[in-house]
């Protein structure tokens, strides 16, 4: 059994939301997959896709399966808007091109909010897969055994064949990244672009992250990124661990004491510009030796002084970043 | 749903092990073989017996055939991709990401963006155009009919000849926006062989570094991209990197990794501040008095390598204390040179002569036993002189940064900080964006910047000052668009724009003369009169002034929208323009105004290259898909336009019309002839070969490279100013500093003192503040408005895409801070009217923490047509021209589209807001 495992570098991060466009093109722009984001970037803090999604429900705790998982209202997932360009522009009709409903929600309605008050706001990019847990919940809650790991690679998927669209699976994945597919009846996900990886390329949204702020690879991999980041030196977490499913995601937390704000009178202050308790709740109690670690790391660099952990970082090539 | 009974469900669990056991045994008898097929599911988590259904997906990533492309045509990126097609339907782009790397750096592995990531549906969207259309009719009713290739060409054909025999030549206007080369070429040589007016369009944009240009030429220079990897201290300073220039940005941040430190020097706490080491809020319109202030403490502290400036700059060189004119040699002979200048030579104790300089014959740098004085006054033969460091010293003396800090908001502390870092950085570099020149103060302050890095040593040696787009000099190219002895029309567009949109009447009436005359000390009135004594003296081309625009062919571009006074300009140029043809590929909201609309290949479909210096790859255009439907490629449409006029001539007995303004002719009769070379470049392939094979850069080969791989890379002598190494990236203007060869200034050097009249009568011979900083909008409106660039469209392109729109707020927004906002009574999501005496437009309201509470702020290049009563963003805007940008007949200050010409100056516009 092998597991393939992924790191974000959060550090990196530029929100531009082209590696939702790549799984978009690829898998979900088509056949009633258009509301689905399989891969999807939010601004932190924000209510990210679905909307509140952290207050759906599932997961585990005290490994229990929980049942109180709430399937989201399509609202949540924001408008697929469409526009009246042919008949405003081409043939006259109308003085304005508009979607065809007022939008009051989007998969990225809050882009670039955070919070705050300028200048000491702040905000950064957290771009979600399914994680390809190796306790999935949704794996758990199916009723018939429709959703599996693949022992190969230890991705996360809905058999179309055998999935009657029950839900539970919706329910009870705590990061809302199972969607029901309401033309085909069946619920259906991220599945690791596993076509892709079979063939040693890359899944889309790692291959195409211009950001180049993706890892892939396979958790026994000792000599790869993932697992120098995530079990060597510590710098890579889970997303919300204690929802006890075991993600396989891991991510590099944004360092929060840079930019550093500022006071009343215009002098820098010293106070994280993040606090680290928002980190902490998202990455849980890792994230302060994490930015520590990379604290130090980045300050040898600062002073000409070689560091094994920037070097990983900055992921010179695709071979550097992509272990198959 | 009802889960079934749990009972019969554990029995039905029974049942199937019972059997698997009895199948697995072999015990089964025969007429149960339907059964077998039943597996059990131990435990999906460690296996399962039923995949054959993952075929499903596999089949979805299949295709038939791969091409390549690059995208936006106004993109300055330049990205590989390839295009998966399936039953002839371009069906996804994926980047190439094979770029090789070189040693020590990040590869450039992908590039590319969401924007070029949804291009296939964005192609497929209703207002691509297909077929050529007629108006039928008023204009902006957007009603149209069908009709073909030939009548159009032949009615374009006609109105050509028919107004360049009524209304005499230049009265043809052709502005174009592609970035692609032969794209680009097409309109150029076409327009030259017209004798037609082509304006500056980066002037139209407000792309242009009038400021930095009289610094260095070209001012508008770039290293290759991966060179910030090699920066110890990388300034953002009006420039936006994580939103503008997506495809490089990892760069910052793994030079960050690397040791260096990230400033963002922004009025927003844009998204580039969110990795920074440092965040610098500074108040709109104020920035050069913070680059003043670091300058100010450089040369406080000694911060700065004398050496370095002695040779370089021309901050050694002598001026007199008379008239501060530069000490010349026409000061000691009658027939003496008027581009001869002087340094003291500290070992002889007099005045010598500057090698180096335009009149200068001898052509280095190298000053060899002198050793010219930096600081000093002195008598040269009775000529009191001074260096042109000591009238800079005294002209920043009093940009302090605590005298500074009331005026930019940025606390002194904070200003010396990051003068503390600049002084101690190995290699600095200023990533200076287009937002600079968009302010009214960008002329200066573009000149402080550079100021800044060169008082360092660091420009030419370990840094750069990177501003958004330089080209490679390919020889191919420029031998396309020159044909001999008919050189167009060249013009600054805002000036068009300026004349033919009626803007002097507008920004009348917007500004508060008062208030300029305070800030300035000159109003409209004035700046009017400099703009026709400019035009008089032949210092800015004056065809706006006598020609009209009566046949427009406005290709690539969307037509009024980068503008100040969209409405205004759009209802006053139409007047002036009979027949309006928009070259595109959508129904965009120019072209709503067309008389005849013509639809060019998009990306996809075309076949042609795109050379931007960021990169050293030439990325192609490999045409993966042949144009659909009536489409024609940009050089298509030429040439057969070509083709009609010459047979439409032909048939009229018209030939030869003279064009003595320009010493030229128009030869209506053989302009096909012509603009094929005799139709050796009739087809896309032989002219592209034209250019690749005959650049020294590329040359033969070069073009089966590109077809083949996506890309192709420039050999050493594409750089415009020193060579392209082969194994580090391409850094500008080393050969300045390594072989001391003279910069393309007046002076020779990097150039900080000019003393042109018009400097001297507004106060700018040196780089510093023009005025006390600030928004020259009328006070009475109480926001600023900030439009730039947003990650989700280059200009107009792709800012109508459905999966981008989804992904913000569905419809045009504007954004304020929630304090600004609860002030007004506005929230998120209301309908606002923005407002001021010239227009208003209506948004959608997002409350956005990033913002001062005095800023409004609208993403750039949204359509008109998407915003409520056809307003639009760039109705509220008033013209204000900066008479440091009118001047010439200074050396190289003098007109050069691409390079120099008044900029547009979007940013001197203030507005109100309320509920709508």
């Amino acid at each position: 059994m092998r597991q393939l495992a992924y790191v974000f570098d959060l550090n990196k991060c530029i929100g531009c939301h082209t590696c939702t466009m790549a799984c978009k093109q690829l898998w979900t722009n088509r056949g009633g997959r258009e509301y689905m984001y399989w891969n999807n970037v939010e601004t932190r803090p924000g209510k990210g896709y679905p909307k509140n999604w952290e207050q759906k429900g599932g997961g585990f705790k005290k490994g229990v399966l929980q049942t109180d998982g709430k399937i989201p209202p399509m609202a949540d997932y924001g408008g697929l808007w469409e526009y009246n360009l042919q008949e405003v522009l081409l043939e006259g009709k109308g003085n304005q091109v508009v979607p065809h409903e007022k939008p009051t929600w989007g998969p990225n309605w809050d882009e670039d909010e955070g919070r705050g008050e300028f200048p000491n706001n702040h905000y950064f990019y957290l771009p979600r897969i399914c994680n390809h847990c190796s306790n999935p919940s949704c794996l758990a809650a199916c009723p018939r055994k429709a959703i599996y790991k693949r022992p190969e690679d230890g991705l996360v998927v809905i058999d179309q064949d055998r999935c009657r669209g029950y839900q539970y699976c919706v329910k009870a994945c705590p990061y809302g990244k199972v969607y029901f597919n309401l033309q085909t009846g069946k619920s259906e996900k991220c599945i690791g672009c596993y076509p892709r990886v079979e063939k040693g390329v890359p899944p889309a949204c790692v291959a195409q992250c211009v950001g180049k702020i993706r890892f892939v690879g396979y958790r026994d991999d000792k000599d790869g990124p993932i697992y120098k980041l995530v079990e060597q030196w510590k710098v890579a977490l889970p997303l919300h661990a204690e929802y006890g499913t075991e993600p396989n995601v891991f991510y590099v937390p944004p360092m929060n004491t840079t930019p550093p704000p500022f006071e009343n009178d215009g002098r820098l202050g010293d106070k994280p510009r993040i606090p680290l308790a928002d980190l902490e709740a998202l990455f849980g109690k890792g994230v302060q030796p994490a930015l520590e670690t990379l604290g130090r790391e980045m300050q040898k660099r600062r002073q000409a002084q070689p560091s094994e952990l920037t070097e990983i970082l900055i992921g010179y090539t695709n071979k550097d970043r992509y272990r198959l | 749903m009802a889960i079934g009974n749990p009972r019969a469900s554990q029995a039905r669990r029974d049942f199937i092990k019972a059997f698997g056991a009895i199948a697995a045994s072999g015990l089964a008898p025969s007429g149960v073989l339907a059964f077998s097929k039943i597996q059990p599911i131990e435990d999906p988590l460690k296996s399962y017996p039923y995949r054959g259904w993952e075929d499903l997906y596999r089949k979805e990533w299949t295709w038939d055939s791969v091409g390549f492309t690059t995208h936006s045509n106004g993109c300055v990126a330049g990205c590989a991709w390839r295009v998966y097609v399936k039953d002839g339907v371009p069906l996804r782009d994926e980047q190439v990401a094979e770029y090789p790397q070189l040693p020590g750096i990040p590869d450039m592995n992908p590039r590319g963006c969401q924007k070029g990531a949804v291009y296939c549906s964005w192609v497929k969207q209703p207002d691509f155009l297909k077929y050529p259309l007629k108006r039928v009719g008023a204009r902006g009713e957007r009603k149209w009919k069908r009709i073909t290739w030939d009548e159009a060409l032949t009615e374009i054909a006609d109105k050509i000849i028919d107004t360049t025999q009524k209304r005499g030549p230049g009265n043809i206007y052709m502005p174009k926006r592609p970035f692609a080369v032969i794209t680009n070429n097409a309109y150029t040589r076409l327009a030259n062989l017209l004798g037609a007016i082509k304006p500056d369009v980066s002037s139209m944009t407000g792309d242009l570094y009038p400021g930095i240009h009289t610094v260095r030429i070209p001012a508008r220079t770039v290293s290759t991209f991966d060179d910030w990897f090699t920066s110890d201290l990388i300034l953002m300073w009006h420039k936006n990197p994580i939103v503008t220039r997506i495809p490089d940005a990892h760069f910052l941040m793994e030079a960050r990794y690397n040791g260096a430190r990230l400033v963002n020097i922004s009025v927003d706490y844009n998204q580039s501040s969110i990795h920074s080491d440092l965040y610098v809020p500074v108040r709109m319109g104020t920035d050069s008095h913070l680059a003043a202030a670091i300058v100010n403490v450089l040369i406080a502290n000694k911060h700065y390598k004398a050496d370095y400036l002695k040779e370089q700059t021309d901050l050694p060189f002598l001026v007199r204390t008379d008239n501060g004119k530069f000490l010349r040699e026409k000061d000691f002979k009658a027939d003496g040179s008027e581009e001869i200048f002087y340094v003291w030579d500290a070992k002889s104790g007099r005045a010598v002569p500057a090698p180096g300089s335009m009149g200068s014959r001898d052509k280095t740098l190298k000053f060899g036993a002198v050793d010219p004085a930096l600081e000093g006054a002195f008598s040269a033969q009775g000529i009191e002189v001074t260096t042109v460091f000591e009238r800079l010293k005294a002209e920043i003396a009093p940009y302090t940064p605590e005298a500074t800090q009331a005026t930019t908001g940025v606390h002194a502390s904070v200003t010396r900080k990051l003068a503390g870092w600049i002084a101690e950085s190995k290699a600095l570099r200023i990533l200076d964006g287009y937002n600079n020149q968009k302010h009214f103060d960008g002329f200066q302050c573009g000149r402080l910047k550079i100021l800044i890095l060169t008082l360092i040593g660091h420009h030419g040696t370990t840094g750069s000052i990177d501003t958004t787009y330089e080209g490679w000099r390919l020889e191919g190219s420029s031998e396309m668009v020159s044909v001999k002895g008919k050189p167009g029309r060249s013009v600054s567009a805002v000036l068009a724009q300026w004349v033919w949109g009626e803007q002097y009447r507008r920004t009348k009436a917007y500004f508060d003369d008062s208030q300029l005359k305070e800030a300035l000390g000159f109003g409209v009135d004035d700046m009017e009169a400099m703009r026709k004594e400019s035009e008089a003296k032949g210092w800015m081309p004056k065809w706006q002034s006598i020609k009209d625009p009566v046949v427009t062919i406005n290709a690539g571009i969307n037509v009024f929208a980068t503008s100040n006074a969209y409405q205004h300009l759009a209802e006053n140029f139409l007047k002036r323009c009979e027949l309006l043809v928009v070259v595109d590929y959508r129904l965009n909201s120019g072209a709503m105004y067309a008389d005849i609309v013509l639809p060019a290949a998009p990306e996809q479909q075309k076949l042609d290259i795109r050379e931007t210096s960021v990169t050293r790859f030439i990325h192609a255009y490999g045409q993966p898909v042949k144009p659909m439907y009536e489409r024609k490629t940009d050089w298509q449409i030429c040439v057969e336009l070509a083709k009609k006029i010459q047979e439409r001539a032909r048939a009229r007995g018209v030939s030869r019309v003279d064009d003595p303004e320009i010493k030229s002719a128009i030869d209506f009769d053989n302009v096909y002839d012509e603009f094929t070379m005799n139709g050796a470049i009739a087809t896309d392939e032989a002219a592209l070969r034209f250019v690749m094979e005959r650049s020294k850069a590329l040359g033969p080969g070069t073009y089966e490279e590109a077809m083949k791989k996506g890309f192709v890379a420039v050999g050493p002598s594409a750089g415009k100013t020193g060579p392209v190494p082969k194994d580090k990236p391409y850094r500008p203007f080393t050969t300045n500093v390594t072989e001391k060869k003279p910069y393309a200034t007046l002076t020779g050097r990097l150039q900080f003192y000019v003393d042109h009249d018009w400097f001297q009568r507004l106060g700018a011979t040196v780089p510093k503040p023009q005025y006390k900083g600030g928004n020259l909008g009328p006070k009475k409106y109480p926001f600023v408005t900030n439009s730039p660039h947003t990650r989700w469209g280059i200009h107009s392109w792709g800012r109508n895409e459905t999966w981008l729109l989804r992904h913000q707020r569905g419809e045009p927004d504007v954004c304020l801070s929630p304090k600004a906002m609860a002030k007004k009574g506005i929230k998120d999501g209301d309908t606002v009217r923005v407002f001021n005496s010239h227009g208003e437009f209506f948004a959608m309201a997002k409350a956005w923490p990033a913002l001062p509470d005095n800023m409004l702020f609208s993403e750039h290049g949204w359509e008109q047509y998407l915003y409520k009563n056809m307003t639009h963003y760039n109705f509220v805007g008033s013209e204000l021209i900066n008479p440091l940008e009118l001047v010439g007949g200074y050396g190289h200050i003098r007109y050069v589209s691409g390079a120099f010409n008044p900029n547009r100056i979007f940013y001197e516009t203030s507005v109100d807001v309320e509920k709508a």
